[in-house]
């Protein structure tokens, strides 16, 4: 235990880990406060820039939702024409303070596409203009959506019938409140910031862990010690786990504090479908944000899994560093070039694919089995990381005796 | 206890690092002395267990090192050529770590450490970043992490490198209180580190020892090769490009030169007393540009 400690104590003291660590936080702190505070919920200037009261538009929007508790069609054509009234009465209203992009964007211009009128002086705008009592069918048309939908992407009826089956799970009428704070949250929050920061902050100080001692000629004094090869390298391993548990939980404690303090919780058990109409996955909004934190812990774990071997099986810092990153931002970069069953298998690395799979339909076939994609998106980049583990081992008491 | 070396070699691809290497250590101060490239550390390295030989075995009272493994490791204090240290960490704190990778608790080492750090001399610089140690500094705190166990066997790759005159005089005080009933090792190509303390020197060539034996035995291989010779002081250059010249020493329009040669060199040559490092310079002449004994 007390190896481990050193061991641990070893990582954190690194200047370079301080150093990413704290732009970590700095950026991650920053970013989400400017995002609530200003780029996100902010009101509207005319040039299009956002001035500096989130906090204040957050609670006038929650406030503004809760008239309505579910998602019916009279809730919606009441929606519309409250909407309507309102900017009757101000035309310089912020629509974003009543919902606007859920009521056009989500639902109006979605299911009931045929209402714009090109004569209108803002035909996409549906919602300015619309006869409220046009909107029924809301639930029909959300069907006949996903139907089309799920033609579109699969060939196999039993493929269909998989998302048909786990969209009837979903509660209807569908529970109403403000969702856009979940939406900035949950669409490319947690998952999104966390793909793109927590890398390079393991990546910075995992890849010392083995390659930086051959740097400090240290590895002759620890393979000579009493410990041995293996008794350090486990040491090693343990302290890199530890440290990539302690990142994540730093990111993870950042995110939801931002997200308690401009936020709050209010809003947790509402559907997930508030923010994409035609997910099918039967989540309320926790269990999305305890998913997401969920892949970014497995995805932690598995890629530090990845940087420790790299960091045992090159011969220095910086290739050990550059490798472990190539393996995955390339697959990143290269997807969207790669045919679809390819890019399945490789969106299975640590932080490839998305957190946000969750909203969406993919399918993994495997035997006879059909899997949906968040299921092996969890599990597969952990599984990585832990194989990982025996070969760096391995790697790192073969190269000291040759 | 005896360290038996039993016919070392290492080769790397082409290259014979150690080219068959026999030897019994027991307790006592050994010298290992040669020029770079010669193959002390890969020597040494085996004996430490960093690398495999390629034949032959480290035995340890009859029992090969392999086969002890944690409890050779244990009896082991290493200092390698190449230590760096932690430069984010101070020396107590890095003594520390080395103290919990040698198998110490805390309450062991906390007093050993404040022990080595007077030994060394860095008691004030105890709690001071090594970033900011100068060479000489990382030296001995090099040589106090070897200590730390109290090890049987200390294995010391170029000690003194780095250290001044005066830290080289204490250091070999200190292996020489040190080396009561333990084995001491010390590569070095300082020749008077050895000559004041070593109890047998190896003197290593092209991966296999040319020679061993106490000093006073080595020296006596000296014996009558050692000559010192005055000529006018422009003849110099070509006596060194005759002979090899372990000194030259000028006084006015003359120098007296210090030839190493089986042979008178000159009629007016004087034999002289032979040091360890006119028997250095025997061995390894191109080091000089003379020609080989």
């Amino acid at each position: 235990m007390s190896l481990f400690w050193q061991e641990h104590k070893k990582l954190w003291r690194s200047g370079l880990t301080r150093l990413a660590v704290f732009g970590m936080l700095l950026l991650t702190l920053g970013l989400q406060v400017w995002a609530m505070q200003s780029i996100n919920f902010g009101t509207m200037r005319a040039d299009g820039s956002h001035q500096i009261d989130g906090y204040t538009n957050i609670r006038k929007s929650q406030q503004y939702a809760a008239q309505w508790q579910t998602l019916t069609n009279e809730n919606v054509q009441d929606m519309v024409r409250t909407y309507q009234q309102i900017l009757a009465e101000n035309p310089e209203f912020d629509g974003a303070l009543a919902d606007f992009s859920f009521l056009q964007g989500t639902l109006v211009s979605f299911l009931w596409p045929e209402v714009e009128d090109q004569n209108q002086p803002y035909p996409t705008l549906t919602i300015y203009y619309v006869d409220p009592a046009r909107l029924t069918g809301l639930y029909e048309r959300r069907e006949e959506k996903l139907e089309y939908y799920l033609e579109n992407q699969f060939s196999d009826p039993a493929d269909r019938q998989f998302f048909l089956d786990m969209d009837s799970q979903v509660d209807k009428p569908m529970a109403y409140g403000w969702a856009a704070g979940w939406s900035a949250i949950l669409g490319n929050g947690i998952g999104g910031f966390g793909q793109m920061v927590l890398p390079v902050v393991l990546a910075l100080a995992l890849t010392s862990v083995f390659a930086g001692e051959r740097r400090r000629g240290m590895d002759t004094l620890q393979v000579t010690s009493l410990h041995g090869k293996a008794g350090l390298a486990g040491a090693k391993l343990l302290s890199g786990l530890a440290f990539a548990v302690e990142i994540f939980a730093v990111f993870a404690a950042v995110m939801v504090a931002v997200q308690a303090i401009w936020l709050g919780f209010e809003g947790w058990n509402l559907p997930i479908q508030l923010i994409k109409m035609l997910t099918t996955a039967p989540m309320n909004m926790l269990q999305a944000e305890c998913y997401e934190l969920a892949y970014l812990f497995c995805s932690v774990l598995g890629f530090a899994g990845i940087a420790l071997l790299m960091s045992a099986l090159l011969p220095g810092t910086t290739a050990a560093l550059i490798a472990a990153l190539l393996i995955t931002w390339g697959p990143q970069i290269l997807n969207q070039y790669l045919p679809w069953s390819v890019q399945q298998y490789l969106r299975l690395l640590p932080f490839v694919g998305g957190a946000e799979d969750i909203f969406r339909q993919n399918l993994y076939h495997w035997f006879v089995f059909r899997i949906w994609s968040p299921g092996p998106l969890l599990v597969f980049p952990l599984l990585i990381g832990v194989v990982c583990l025996p070969f760096a081992v391995m790697a790192w008491c073969r190269k000291r005796k040759r | 206890m005896e360290l038996l070396l039993e016919n070392l070699c290492k080769e790397f691809g082409e290259n014979t690092a150690v080219a068959g290497v026999t030897a019994v250590l027991e307790p006592g101060i050994y010298g290992l002395l040669g020029a770079n490239g010669a193959g002390k550390t890969t020597l040494l390295r085996m004996i430490c267990g960093v690398l495999k030989p390629t034949a032959g075995q480290v035995r340890l009272d009859g029992i090969p090192i392999d086969a002890l493994g944690a409890a050779y490791r244990d009896k082991l204090g290493y200092l390698p050529q190449d230590f760096v240290g932690y430069p984010q960490y101070s020396a107590r704190d890095f003594l520390l770590y080395m103290a919990v990778l040698k198998g110490m608790t805390r309450s062991q080492a906390m007093p050993k450490i404040q022990e080595l750090l007077h030994m060394v001399r860095l008691q004030e610089a105890g709690n001071k970043k090594i970033r900011t140690f100068s060479g000489g500094m990382r030296r001995r705190l090099g040589i106090a992490q070897a200590l730390l166990n109290d090890p049987d066997i200390l294995i010391l790759d170029e000690p003194t490198a780095g250290l001044d005159p005066k830290e080289r005089v204490h250091f070999r005080n200190i292996l020489e209180g040190y080396a009561q009933e333990k084995i001491v090792l010390l590569s070095t190509h300082i020749v008077s580190d050895l000559e004041a303390i070593a109890h047998k020197v190896f003197l290593m060539k092209d991966g296999c020892f040319q020679t061993q034996g106490t000093v006073s035995e080595l020296l006596q291989q000296a014996n009558g090769r050692v000559w010192e010779l005055t000529v006018p002081s422009q003849e110099a250059e070509t006596w060194q490009a005759r002979m090899t010249v372990a000194n030259l020493r000028y006084d006015g329009n003359s120098v007296t030169l210090r030839i190493l040669a089986d042979a008178k060199p000159a009629p007016a040559a004087r034999p002289c007393i032979p040091t360890l490092e006119d028997l250095y310079l025997l061995y390894f002449p191109e080091e000089e540009g003379g020609d080989n004994p």
